[in-house]
């Protein structure tokens, strides 16, 4: 068998450690196949090697009218719901987006030869192969380690890629080359045991500077920006930032940490998140959330204290000897001549691909790659192209492109002319038209709408009238998650959407939240307001209105999330969505009831169990997300004076969020509402979990009321009911919290 | 012998065509399971120039209108199915190509032109785009299209020599030409 063949031909060409771990995985998978170890067991196995899940891969898949069957040929499974046979998704880390031309060569090879000829590059710096069978990951695996490339805890609970600003290093405002840090952390932390007790994924990034955005340290679990204090190098360290669901901006740990403490402490943070991180409820064990809970200071408190235990690790500093290693210098070749003059076009490609370095004469070129797409044909060729004008330095950016770095000033025209020739030359890197997208329902499971389709759409159409565009939108960024787990990072977009869905007259709806004015900048600085649920097919005009509006109404210089915090959530939902959130019925026009690039009609039927971090996105997490979007519907309804969509919506959110606690002690809550507000009342209020401290049952009461009386009536009543369905909304997470909580507390005893 | 990625590539008459305009019949294959096999899903390239175009997913192979050629084209190609000779295994390609140019002729009017067929092997350990490489597939190759398809004496030409790319063999029959399905 070729597994075998590959193996015999690339012993000795591989790092010994990385060479056990794919003859471990690919025994681990044999005794798979035996019977020998759980699903489970093996589902977290595989994701700690980057092999993940795919939409469709629990057999069934919706054709628009029924779910179908998938027939795969075996009845094993690779996790819970998890066919064998299924295609899943393989993650390759690419620690601070670096690499090389070979390396790109070999995972053109495998796109080639395991997946669909297609790399997909992902927000966070890393490789994406799709559609691959599960038995070919040992060999792929192996094939990546010739060449020093892991996909060792690219998924699951363990800490994942290390990402970093890809001008590192050429950058005109960075403080110094944040590159052999992370590349240090990468090393010293991976399979590190002080990591393998995390209850969710833990995910770190640097950055050079505090101003701009390329490290994204701000929304990170872990975050590094350098600085230099006293002439010495060092860091302010950031924790417990995060996006998904519920947001957190990280909390500063240490203004300044000196180099070479750097690893000491993120050691001593993983093990006070390895001890007291929550394990038991998933959706709220991420670090943000411990920070959060413990506070800042204790937080730091407790990192201190572990660190003053630490036991030495010369590995700490052993790599500041060697940090010279990551200096750069310019490929000494002769200059390029291009053939041809390259017009407007290479004009337009200059204004917003090119940037000047901080060594002189020498540029950076980003790649534009449209929904972070590229070819194994074209993957070649870059190749080349890298080693012929930089040599071989090129790294992937978290908006999905890729950098040349070391480009001579002079030799731009040719370059432009050699990307051209492989249909990777085009305009507007970093713009308005470089929308950045996670995979949505084209293959992920969580997926919700369809944010390819919808990434493509709005690239044609902005496209189309690129250089037409007002000047202060040129620079917006477009940012769209399939769902609200925020892989296509929408909260610090200038416009950022996640999908979500409505039932309308019996039928499910794709639609996309819009989220208004977030922070690129200082790191992702500050999120985007949430203003509303628009129709997935209304959404172009949602943009056309946006960047009319702020065109027009803008005052003097001010920025797009000035202009959105001046304007008001409320007057922003009214101005430019209220009007677009109707859907004609689906007899009026079908169109709305399928999703971009999707003729099926829509359908959440084969929306799937995520393995994100290995662990299950609950029922409950899900009810208490649309909630939240229902009571902010609610209020809005209620400024606009209209009553009785408010007293509507703050009810259905009630009653959702609701359905969601009953889902903890319920897995398929009862369907008819007098079910479910009696499953509710019996296992939650009569046992006072949904109890506040203070109030009592008293949240659980507006609910009961609404119930039994029907629609209230006038200003102050559905005020007070609005009121109430937001704090009932805050009770249904503490319940949520409550009962994981004692849930772990019965595994202790 | 087992190959990675066995490919079968065939134009379309009409050069217009549009690969994006496939995502709805290829819906329909997967509903309908109108080909046979597991087909699975429909994954949409068509934003990447010279790519893999609109590609049924499928257990076996997957089905792609694509224009990886430079003009669009319908491909066929071999993922599990993968072991035996390569006259077998192209030779299966073939008649999985020419059954879903059937297909396609009949819900879109739309003829592939099975006069030029273009096969792809991609298996860097097996069958590298070498001398060596090709020596040991070519002629099998080229007799397994023209049985398939019918040619009498084709002509033969090596898409690319780079040795990083997979074998490209390109089977026309002059005679063929205008025998679309």
């Amino acid at each position: 068998m070729s597994a075998q063949e590959w193996k015999d031909r690339l012993a000795g060409t591989m790092p010994s450690d990385l060479a056990e771990e794919c003859d471990l995985f690919e025994a681990q998978i044999e005794l798979r196949k035996q019977g020998k170890i759980d699903e489970r067991v093996f589902a977290e196995t595989r994701l700690r090697r980057g092999a993940y899940g795919q939409r469709y891969d629990n057999g069934h898949r919706s054709d628009g009218q029924t779910l179908q069957r998938l027939e795969f040929p075996t009845d094993l499974t690779k996790g819970p719901d998890t066919e064998w046979d299924a295609p899943g998704m393989l993650r390759i880390k690419i620690p601070f987006g670096g690499f090389t031309p070979e390396q790109l060569e070999v995972m053109a090879d495998l796109a080639e030869e395991y997946s669909d000829e297609i790399l997909h590059v992902t927000t966070r710096q890393d490789i994406q192969l799709h559609f691959i069978h599960i038995d070919d990951t040992p060999t792929i695996m192996r094939r990546l380690a010739a060449v020093d490339i892991t996909t060792r805890e690219a998924c699951g609970n363990s800490v994942r890629n290390v990402t970093a600003c890809h001008l590192a290093g050429v950058c005109r405002t960075e403080t110094f080359d944040v590159t052999p840090y992370a590349d240090a952390l990468m090393r010293f932390l991976l399979g590190h045991p002080d990591t393998g007790d995390f209850g969710r994924k833990f995910k770190p990034a640097f950055s050079g500077c505090a101003g701009e955005a390329c490290g994204l340290v701000r929304m990170h679990d872990f975050g590094a920006v350098a600085k230099v204090q006293d002439g010495k190098r060092g860091f302010e360290i950031f924790v417990g930032g995060g996006l998904g669901t519920s947001p957190y901006q990280a909390k500063v740990l240490a203004e300044f940490c000196p180099e070479e403490e750097l690893l000491p402490l993120v050691q001593a943070v993983s093990r006070v998140f390895g001890r007291l991180g929550e394990k038991t409820n998933r959706n709220r064990a991420r670090i943000k959330f411990l920070v959060a809970k413990l506070g800042i200071e204790e937080f730091t408190r407790l990192v201190n204290e572990e660190r003053e235990i630490l036991p030495y690790d010369p590995r700490w500093t052993a790599f500041l000897d060697d940090i010279d290693r990551f200096t750069e210098s310019p490929h000494n070749r002769p200059a390029h001549t291009p053939s041809a003059d390259g017009g407007d076009e290479l004009a337009r490609w200059r204004a917003t691909n090119v940037q000047a370095q901080r060594q002189e004469g020498f540029t950076v070129v980003e790649i534009a790659l449209p929904l972070g797409d590229l070819t194994s044909w074209q993957a070649r060729r870059l190749a080349d192209v890298c080693r012929e004008f930089v040599g071989d330095t090129m790294r992937f950016t978290v908006e999905q492109n890729i950098v040349l770095r070391w480009v001579r000033d002079g030799d731009l025209p040719a370059l432009y002319e050699a990307l051209a020739g492989i249909g990777l030359a085009a305009a507007g890197a970093g713009t308005i038209l470089d929308v950045t997208t996670c995979p949505g329902t084209d293959t992920c499971k969580l997926g919700i709408s369809s944010s390819r389709g919808l990434a493509a759409e709005l690239r044609e159409r902005l496209a189309a009238t690129a250089y037409e565009l007002d000047e202060a939108i040129r620079g917006l960024k477009i940012k769209v998650s399939g769902c609200f787990n925020s892989c296509g990072q929408h909260h610090v977009a200038d416009i950022g959407f996640f999908g979500n869905s409505r039932k309308i007259g019996g039928h499910a709806v794709p639609h996309f939240q819009v989220v208004l004015g977030g922070m690129w900048q200082d790191n992702g600085g500050a999120f985007g307001l949430a203003i509303g649920s628009v129709p997935s097919k209304r959404i172009p005009e949602v943009v056309d209105r946006i960047t009319t509006s702020f065109v027009t109404g803008r005052t003097g210089d001010e920025s797009f999330q000035e202009y959105c915090a001046r304007i008001g959530k409320k007057e922003l939902a009214a101005m430019l969505i209220t009007e677009l959130k109707q859907v004609p019925t689906y007899e009026e026009d079908a169109s709305y009831y399928s999703d971009w690039g999707d003729p099926r009609e829509f359908s959440m039927g084969d929306y799937g169990v995520g393995e994100c971090a290995g662990e299950v996105i609950s029922r409950t997490d899900m009810d208490l997300s649309v909630a939240e979007s229902t009571v902010f519907e609610a209020s809005v309804a209620l400024e606009d004076g209209d009553l009785v969509r408010a007293d509507d919506r703050a009810y259905a959110a009630m009653l959702t969020a609701a359905r969601g606690i009953v889902a903890l002690r319920i897995p398929n809550p009862p369907p008819a509402d007098d079910d479910m507000v009696a499953a509710f009342k019996a296992h939650f209020v009569d046992t006072e979990l949904f109890f506040d401290r203070f109030a009592g049952g008293k949240f659980a009461r507006s609910l009961f009321s609404r119930h039994a009386d029907g629609p209230v009536s006038g200003p102050d009543a559905v005020r007070e009911l609005v009121e109430e369905s937001q704090l009932f909304l805050d009770a249904a997470h503490q319940c949520q919290i409550k009962v994981a909580a004692a849930a772990q507390q019965e595994v202790v005893a | 012998m087992r190959l990675q990625r066995v490919s079968v590539i065939a134009p379309f008459a009409n050069p217009d065509v549009n690969p994006e305009t496939f995502v709805a019949t290829f819906h329909g294959w997967v509903r309908d399971k109108t080909l046979g096999g597991l087909p699975i899903d429909v994954a949409r390239y068509n934003h990447v120039p010279e790519g893999p175009g609109t590609v049924l997913i499928g257990f076996e192979g997957d089905y792609a209108v694509e224009t990886s050629t430079g003009v669009p084209a319908l491909r066929y190609t071999l993922k599990r199915e993968n072991q035996g000779s390569v006259a077998e295994l192209v030779s299966l390609a073939v008649g999985r190509l020419q059954q879903a140019a059937a297909a396609i002729a009949s819900e879109t009017g739309e003829a592939v032109d099975l006069g030029t067929v273009t096969v792809r092997i991609a298996d860097k350990l097996v069958a590298p785009n070498t001398e060596q490489g090709r020596e040991l597939v070519q002629a099998d190759a080229v007799a397994a299209v023209a049985a398939t398809v019918g040619f009498n004496d084709p002509t033969v030409a090596i898409g690319t020599l780079d040795p990083r790319d997979p074998i490209t063999i390109v089977v026309t029959a002059p005679g063929a030409v205008g025998a679309a399905v």
